[in-house]
């Protein structure tokens, strides 16, 4: 079982890990409470490989082989000889701060635990269990089994040698890992905070409309997609609260204050390509 | 824009362009006049490095300059004092119909025309170093700038084939802003060693897919030009949000440009 990895919730971020996982030959064991969302999991991961056979990125060898590496279960002990388990479950401290412990009274005192998430701090929920050291962020970007990056986060008390087994892991994965301190926003999120903050404001002050900022963001710019049309895909509920959760955790830093458009847009259900209307139409 | 079949004119075309301001500019502003059929005439204290072409002539005073030219490019973002010396230099020297389009990056339109004695021919450019690599150039105006020069500068772009876009006159206009404060960002993320700064050009390349990593794209810019934008706008706006990191104002005073002078 030295190859085996557990991932903790089968929804969109968990089954694309898994995936990842399976692909490079992986063991993989994938956890969540509910049955209908380990389903939905295994679906659309063999939908996605599907989907590699048919773009032939895949071969259908690869495919079969993938599938075969991964089991499913809803009772979290089967993970205990696992050599790295990665949580992808919901976005809250305190539950993943209670997944945190009990995986650290069930696992091997060498395993790592890992935490996919995207906002919440390495050092809190390594905190939570009796191995801080073997405590490691590794944030994967939606869709994960496409997207090449992984941000891994070192919390305060994160050692180098998780680091360096975590970087290792993630390369296995074909992925490219980069090193994040544990601050908030870690790389990703808090640098692209102006591209949307800004074009908030100069859409805010009237220099130029949405469809202007956007053409001049891509023409000018040269960026593959517009603040408007991508906070559009994002879902702007979704990118006022990470604006929001890098703001608060900075301590209302002024660079990272959300703007009154996006409450608005939320409190008006126009929340962009999901609910048919955001800045654009649909 | 193919450049080796296309004929090339010499003095005798009788339609002429003005260069000036910040040398990066000048350089990249020279290269892509000069494949239109004008001279493009480049007047700055020293000569900076710029294609061997005939049609590119290289000024230091205003002198042999015609009077008579198409449009003079404004291209001060760095120092206001020498900005409003080479637009009164401009202004005494060049014909009226000739079109003065000057960098608005840090300075507003409405504010320079306050200090022409012809401000309806004055028309504002988003002129920031690696823009024009791209296709599209965003233009403003002060509520005196003729439409017509408006009308005629879109041309001149079109001519060379670049789209153009109108904003409101603000400091930082559209693009230079976002890309600033994401350049400034990213220092202060480096500076709070968030990351190392090869790990932040590769996170925001492969997470968000930008063209650029933001450290390399404020060493393409030239982070003097970063500084000058963040300054402008922090000044504009009296808020501390714009506020250039000390990382930045470091990296300004070593004026690179191109290489790597941080790690």
């Amino acid at each position: 079982m030295a190859n085996t990895i557990g991932i903790v919730g089968a929804g969109t971020m968990g089954s694309g890990i898994a995936q990842v996982a399976a692909l490079a030959g992986y063991t993989v064991i994938l956890y969540d409470i509910e049955q209908s969302a380990i389903e939905k999991g295994i679906n659309t991961i063999y939908n996605n490989l599907a989907k590699g056979v048919e773009k032939k990125k895949l071969t259908e060898k690869d495919s079969e082989i993938a599938r075969e590496q991964i089991s499913t279960t809803n009772d979290l002990l089967r993970l205990k000889d696992a050599t790295t388990v990665i949580e992808a479950v919901v976005e809250r401290l305190d539950i993943k701060q209670a997944l945190l412990q009990r995986l650290d009274d069930i696992l091997p005192h060498e395993s790592i635990i890992a935490s996919n998430t995207s906002s919440l701090s390495i050092t809190a929920l390594g905190a939570s269990t009796e191995r801080p050291d073997r405590v490691i962020g590794m944030h994967f970007f939606n869709p994960a089994h496409i997207m090449k990056l992984v941000e891994i986060v070192k919390g305060k008390e994160t050692s180098h040698t998780t680091i360096s087994r975590i970087t290792s892991l993630t390369k296995e994965f074909g992925k490219l890992p980069v090193l994040a301190s544990d601050t908030p926003g870690f790389i990703v999120n808090r640098v692209a905070r102006p591209f949307y903050g800004e074009a908030l404001r100069l859409l805010g002050e009237g220099v130029a409309s949405v469809e202007e900022i956007d053409r001049i963001v891509k023409k000018s710019g040269g960026f593959k997609m517009g603040p408007f049309e991508l906070m559009d895909l994002i879902g702007i509920d979704v990118n006022l609260s990470v604006s929001r959760s890098v703001y608060e955790q900075y301590f209302h830093e002024s660079r990272y204050r959300p703007h009154p458009i996006q409450q608005q847009m939320v409190d008006g259900n126009l929340l962009g390509r999901k609910t048919g209307k955001g800045f654009y139409e649909y | 824009m193919g450049m080796s079949s296309k004929k090339r004119s010499t003095r005798t075309s009788g339609k002429a362009f003005l260069v000036c301001g910040d040398e990066h500019l000048i350089q990249e502003y020279t290269e892509l006049l000069a494949y239109s059929d004008a001279d493009v005439f480049v007047w700055h204290e020293r000569k900076p490095d710029l294609p061997n072409l005939k049609n590119i002539l290289y000024n230091r005073a205003l002198t042999r300059v015609p009077k008579k030219l198409i449009a003079v490019f404004e291209l001060t973002n760095i120092s206001f004092e020498k900005k409003l010396e080479r637009l009164s230099k401009i202004e005494n020297h060049c014909a009226k119909e000739s079109l003065i389009i000057s960098s608005t990056v840090c300075h507003t339109a409405t504010g320079l025309a306050a200090r022409l004695i012809t401000p309806q021919r004055l028309v504002g450019i988003a002129a920031l170093p690696t823009l024009l690599q791209n296709e599209l150039v965003e233009l403003t105006r002060s509520p005196l700038t003729h439409n017509d020069a408006i009308k005629t500068t879109g041309e001149i772009f079109f001519d060379l084939k670049k789209e153009v876009s109108l904003v409101d006159d603000r400091v930082g206009m559209v693009i230079p802003r976002i890309v600033c404060c994401l350049v400034n960002e990213a220092t202060f993320a480096l500076q709070e060693e968030v990351a190392s700064m090869e790990d932040i050009d590769t996170a925001m390349k492969y997470g968000v897919n930008y063209p650029n990593g933001p450290v390399e794209w404020g060493e393409k810019i030239g982070f003097d030009q970063v500084l000058a934008v963040m300054d402008a706008l922090q000044h504009d706006t009296g808020e501390e949000r714009y506020r250039p990191s000390p990382l930045l104002r470091k990296l300004a005073a070593g004026l690179a440009i191109g290489e790597r002078i941080w790690s």
